[in-house]
């Protein structure tokens, strides 16, 4: 079972609750899908027992072969490549690595070379009650624009059996959508404001458009006004958990600690939302 | 010669366009006939590399000068090596405008700036 943390609004408490919920679900894994910003180490605090490089294919031009035609710039959709006279320029940073270019060069001038864009760590974090739980994460490297090809190696570690659970980048754009992609339930945390309103409509927009249904957790649920839930109501969308504002757990997280392990309340919160989500999958 | 001026619209009521890879529209100004030529940006809708693509298509075109307010870095590569001149003008200018001060070197030249 995969379920995607996601929120539209950047700041809601996705990472606090994927992390808290990793840590109480039996049998889960956790995978911070967020690469640009990844954090959710700094609360589980994994050991990292393996790292991996992530690569994608970038063009590289023979220019023993190349008769300078021009037609792997026409055909590359990201400008990534001019050809000038006799020079071919590959521009790496602008390239999708989408393999256009050498497949229509008519002299098979055109090979692929590899590019470094980020890397994976994986590793095992202790869980409580003495358990155990799989983490993995993505790191983008500084200035890569391009992290959903990271974002679909973390997913590659996804075990079916296990409670995978996928802690998205904000926002709604393309690593979002990579990352929500194939999940069997995608969990939105959002804040009764009204931008955290604004951004949960946008996001909710792609998970229906994906065919994922989806679940609300309404974070500090004392602040803020009822727009969320009139929301929720005329979409019918189920509010699984409301969080009101908790100066303990404020403080915890301010500490990198996950609030579940002091605090017995919230464990039980947070067993009773994976029981809910499961319901929701097997509904 | 042609010369290629980065402009708001295409036709008499053209200005010169401050972005080089994402304006609407280019001028091509042959200087021997004295005729322009006008062509829409499809940098202008790009995602990404407006600016390389632009100038691929002003290379595909044989220009060998550029006006405008200003050159992206990846732009400015690619007109570079192609040796091709790059001179700034006033945005909103209108084109005549541009074309007399081009002929009378009043243009200054872009310079390549390491980013």
């Amino acid at each position: 079972m995969i379920i995607a943390i996601a929120s539209g609004k950047g700041g809601t408490g996705k990472t606090t609750i994927a992390t808290n919920l990793a840590l109480v679900a039996p049998a889960s894994q956790y995978l911070d899908c967020d690469v640009e910003e990844p954090n959710g180490h700094l609360f589980l605090k994994p050991k990292i027992s393996e790292k991996r490089d992530v690569t994608m294919p970038i063009p590289k031009i023979d220019e023993e072969l190349c008769t300078y035609c021009g037609q792997c710039a026409a055909a590359c959709e990201f400008n990534a490549l001019a050809v000038i006279g006799e020079k071919v320029m590959v521009f790496s940073e602008l390239c999708h690595g989408c393999g256009a270019c050498t497949f229509i060069c008519p002299e098979e001038a055109i090979s692929e070379t590899t590019k470094s864009i980020g890397c994976l760590e994986i590793g095992m974090a202790n869980a409580v009650e003495g358990a155990e739980l799989f983490f993995a994460h993505g790191i983008s490297n500084i200035g890569n624009p391009l992290s959903p090809p990271i974002i679909k190696k973390v997913k590659k570690l996804v075990n079916n059996d296990c409670f995978a659970i996928l802690d998205a980048p904000p926002g709604t754009s393309c690593p979002m959508v990579q990352t929500l992609m194939g999940c069997d339930y995608c969990l939105f945390v959002t804040e009764p404001t009204p931008f955290g309103l604004n951004d949960l409509e946008l996001a909710v927009g792609v998970a229906r458009q994906l065919g994922i249904p989806c679940g609300i957790l309404i974070n500090r649920s004392d602040s803020g006004d009822n727009q969320v839930q009139e929301y929720c109501q005329r979409e019918r969308i189920p509010i699984l958990m409301e969080i009101p504002f908790d100066r303990d757990l404020a403080f915890a997280y301010s500490k990198g600690e996950a609030a579940v392990i002091k605090s017995q309340s919230l464990r039980e919160g947070f067993l009773k939302l994976h029981h809910k989500i499961v319901a929701e999958v097997e509904k | 010669m042609k010369i290629a001026i980065s402009v708001t619209t295409a036709g008499a009521g053209a200005k010169l366009e401050m972005r080089f890879g994402r304006c609407p529209y280019f001028a091509v100004y042959d200087n021997v006939t004295k005729e322009y030529e006008w062509f829409e940006n499809s940098g202008i809708k790009a995602a990404s590399g407006a600016g390389t693509g632009a100038s691929q298509a002003l290379l595909d075109r044989g220009v060998e000068v550029v006006i405008s307010g200003q050159f992206g870095p990846k732009a400015s590569q690619v007109l570079g090596a192609a040796k091709v001149k790059m001179l700034l003008g006033s945005p909103e200018l209108p084109i005549a405008e541009v074309i007399a001060k081009w002929q009378a070197d009043e243009l200054k030249e872009y310079t390549i700036q390491k980013f």
